[in-house]
């Protein structure tokens, strides 16, 4: 029995549905990732979850009791990460913890007890009187992060915690995230970079066109296409068309960067072929390697529009 | 509570690391004092421009213009009526006065007046003013003409004094002469002429001078005897004189009678004349051009423009600082990347709504506070004898427009919306209060609807409390009206805030 849980969750808004029959099970304690590409509604997702939106239909259970019920302990007990970075820019850092802590009506020693573990979980210790507004992206995104955490919630919620920050930030955030994850909360995390999810999530769900179509631990999803494997081959000059043609046993393929991907349930035999084929062709092998599918890979396989537009084949 | 603090808190910080917040909240009244203190602090009107024609520009027209000279007009000579009144039109004129012809006192005639009616406010001060002033020269004129009359009585009154001494001399001499008659007619009804010769006893001696025969006796007595007739002759003469002299006395006595009379009447009319003449010579000149003094006092002891509109103003600045502050502050908070982050705490929506209502209230009394002391301070000592009704007065208003204001906020999604709609709101509610015009000058069922403006009520509670000094007896229905209004305002903002919630 998760910490939340979904159930023929419809949500309206007019006469734009935004999400059709949502069935979800969040375990607590866990790290879940909701995976969708921008604007799928993972956000609305979110915001039901706190109460922000009522659904159109369909039941949200939080700690198993109906969310209308629940309201009050619910928000005691979450916290909240917006994907811009929400607090006051012309407080400080420590005013704005503060601030919020207030709100969640901590006590004053509370507050300063939390304070320094939340700077110091953050890395803000540094900057801690700084204003806000003068914090850089990744410290601002990190004093968010601290705001929602002053409180202990049991929930915190992350909506694309790692959106529009570069390599080394998103490292940070990531890296933030696990260490949360240490001291016992539940994270749901939303995001549309599937490389981040797979760092720090244990379950995910895949949201496409309004419903959830996966829902699982990483492994299982990937499990579901384990048996596709990717053969990655460069040729000189690079004949891939007579390849393709000679080869029997691939599900798809697609050229990227000058180099052929074929996806197969049979990469060796496959392997085989193409290596015949090129030494029949008279084709210089410039690289070859087989790789498993990467969850972003089982994310396009699940979401058939994204595979269109990046120049996924099927064969005939 | 602690919550609630801690919003208000917050809300403080915000605006007081704004700079420009900061400083228009806090110098922003004082500056706006002071600009209309310098402005309005005079109860005069300066630079008004006065065209003015005449086809020919007599004395008194020429006098006139150089009245309106002497005091801060600027006329200017135009060379044709048509010319005067386009520079009223084109703005080159305030006002355009056109004088008759050889405009003299004798003649009469009127000087007529072209003003542009667009500029309402300023044209009834301008022609109250222009009139007052030839008003003043008019009265000034009919005082020299009056004055030649007070002067040609009091000649009157002198030669009337000096001939009443003749006529009472005459009227004694007169009443002497009818006693004299009296005298003399008495004297001769006293005398009695009427003799006969048989009165007189001749027979006895006639029969001695008879008897005794002798002639020369008896010839003497003939001649005695001719004598007496003869006297009596001339004594009956005599009586019908009288008889003629004392009816001509009679005749003289009683025309001395009518004559006395009619002096006594003219003495008693040049009594009355003088009396008159005396009558009009204490009243004076002035008095008889203005019988009547008419002073028009204000109801207060102050006279400048400021202190009359001090209680308007104060209700503006309090009424557009209380909606466009409140609106603005609900609708950033809304559109806050930290609204949601707020939403999600265990802090409910009452109490961000009442942090607003009470930081912009503190900003608000604050505020009125520098209004009100630099009032104080420079022109309006006796405010503080009022604030015991001023402070809850002004507590009142200024939640009324701060809830306004919240409603507002909630409606609107973004903040250009919120503005236009709060300054048209307020502009609403100034054009249809007697701070402009006249609420009075309104259409009547306008007129009805707009006796429940809150900004209308406000505005005459204030001017009841600063300029009337009035007492909470005189102003409790406007406190009563206030208060509903207050809860009106309350439930609404409540209404609109669900509305808006189910919007979400």
């Amino acid at each position: 029995m998760g910490i939340f849980e979904l159930k023929g969750v419809t949500k309206r808004f007019k006469d734009n549905l935004v999400l059709d029959n949502i069935e979800l099970d969040i375990p607590e304690g866990s790290v879940f990732g909701l995976l969708g590409i921008n604007g799928c509604g993972k956000t609305t997702i979110l915001r039901l979850l706190v109460g922000f939106y009522k659904t159109t239909k369909g039941q949200i259970l939080y700690d198993n009791k109906k969310l209308s019920k629940t309201q009050d302990k619910l928000r005691e007990e979450i916290g909240f990460t917006t994907q811009d970075s929400a607090f006051y820019p012309k407080l400080t850092v420590e005013e704005n913890i503060r601030y919020f802590g207030a709100l969640y009506g901590l006590k004053k020693q509370t507050i300063e007890k939390n304070l320094e573990k939340i700077l110091k979980l953050v890395e803000l210790e540094q900057v801690r009187n700084k204003t806000a507004q003068y914090l850089s992206g990744g410290m601002q995104r990190r004093l968010d992060m601290a705001c929602s955490l002053i409180h202990v919630p049991r929930v915190l919620i992350l909506d694309e915690p790692t959106e529009d920050l570069d390599p080394v930030l998103r490292k940070e955030i990531l890296h933030l995230i696990r260490k949360i994850k240490e001291i016992g909360t539940t994270v749901i995390i939303t995001s549309h970079r599937l490389e981040d999810i797979e760092q720090v999530c244990d379950r995910v769900a895949i949201l496409h066109n309004k419903k959830i179509i996966k829902m699982g631990t990483l492994n299982q999803i990937k499990k579901q296409y384990s048996e596709d494997e990717e053969i990655h081959i460069q040729t000189f000059p690079g004949d891939y068309k007579t390849i393709i043609k000679n080869i029997d046993s691939y599900d798809e393929y697609y050229i990227e960067n000058n180099k052929l991907v074929i996806k197969t349930k049979k990469a060796e035999r496959v392997l085989h072929e193409i290596l015949h084929i090129i030494e029949n062709t008279g084709e210089k092998l410039l690289y070859v390697d087989v790789q498993r599918p990467t969850l972003e890979e089982v994310f396009q396989s699940l979401t058939k529009d994204v595979n269109a537009q990046r120049g996924f084949l099927r064969k005939q | 509570m602690k919550k609630l603090l801690t919003l208000i808190k917050k809300n403080f910080k915000l605006i007081m690391r704004s700079k420009s917040s900061a400083v228009m909240i806090i110098l922003g009244p004082l500056l706006l004092i002071i600009l209309m203190g310098a402005a309005f602090n005079t109860a005069s009107v300066y630079g008004i421009r006065v065209g003015v024609h005449s086809d020919e520009y007599s004395p008194l027209a020429e006098a006139i213009i150089y009245e309106l000279n002497q005091d801060d007009y600027s006329t200017q000579k135009v060379d044709s009526e048509q010319a005067c009144i386009t520079g009223v039109k084109n703005g080159i004129f305030h006002v355009c006065a056109i004088f008759p012809k050889n405009l003299k006192v004798s003649q009469g005639g009127n000087i007529v007046f072209y003003v542009d009616n667009s500029k309402t406010n300023l044209i009834y001060l301008v022609t109250e003013s222009i009139s007052t002033h030839i008003g003043k020269k008019s009265q000034d004129l009919s005082l020299q003409l009056t004055k030649g009359i007070v002067d040609t009585l009091e000649y009157i009154e002198e030669e009337i004094t000096d001939k009443e001494t003749l006529l009472n001399q005459l009227k004694t001499q007169s009443e002497e002469g009818e006693a004299t008659i009296t005298l003399i007619s008495n004297d001769l009804t006293e005398m009695n002429l009427l003799h006969e010769k048989t009165d007189i006893p001749l027979g006895t001696l006639q029969s001695q001078i008879d008897s005794s025969e002798d002639s020369t006796a008896i010839t003497s007595y003939n001649a005695v005897e001719r004598e007496i007739e003869s006297m009596l002759e001339e004594i009956s003469f005599a009586n019908s004189k009288k008889d003629k002299i004392t009816d001509r006395l009679a005749t003289l006595s009683q025309n001395t009678e009518t004559n006395n009379l009619a002096i006594t009447q003219m003495l008693y009319s040049f009594k009355t004349i003088k009396e008159d003449i005396s009558s009009v010579k204490e009243t004076g000149a002035g008095k008889i051009v203005n019988p009547i003094d008419s002073e028009i006092k204000p109801i207060t002891t102050e006279k400048t423009h400021l202190n009359f509109i001090f209680p308007t103003l104060l209700i503006m600045i309090m009424m557009f600082v209380s909606i466009l502050l409140t609106s603005t502050l609900e609708i950033r908070e809304k559109t806050s990347k930290v609204y949601f982050k707020n939403f999600i705490t265990p802090t409910s929506e009452t109490s961000f709504t009442i942090s607003n209502y009470l930081t912009n209230l503190i900003i608000i009394s604050l505020q009125t506070t520098i209004l009100v002391g630099a009032s104080a301070f420079f022109f309006y000592k006796e405010i503080f004898s009022t604030l015991h009704l001023l402070i809850p007065a002004l507590l009142i208003i200024a939640s009324i427009f701060l809830f306004i204001g919240i409603m507002l906020g909630s409606i609107f999604r973004t903040e250009e919306t919120n503005t236009i709609t709060a300054i048209s709101l307020g502009f609403i509610m100034v054009f249809f209060s007697s701070a402009i015009l006249p609420i009075e000058t309104l259409s009547p069922i306008i007129k009805n609807i707009a006796s429940f403006n809150p900004f209308y009520i406000s505005e005459s509670l204030l001017n009841q409390i600063i300029l009337f000094q009035s007492q909470l007896k005189n102003v409790s229905s406007y406190f009563l009206t206030l208060s509903l209004y207050l809860a009106g305002t309350i439930i609404a903002t409540i209404i609109v805030k669900k509305i808006s919630k189910r919007r979400q």
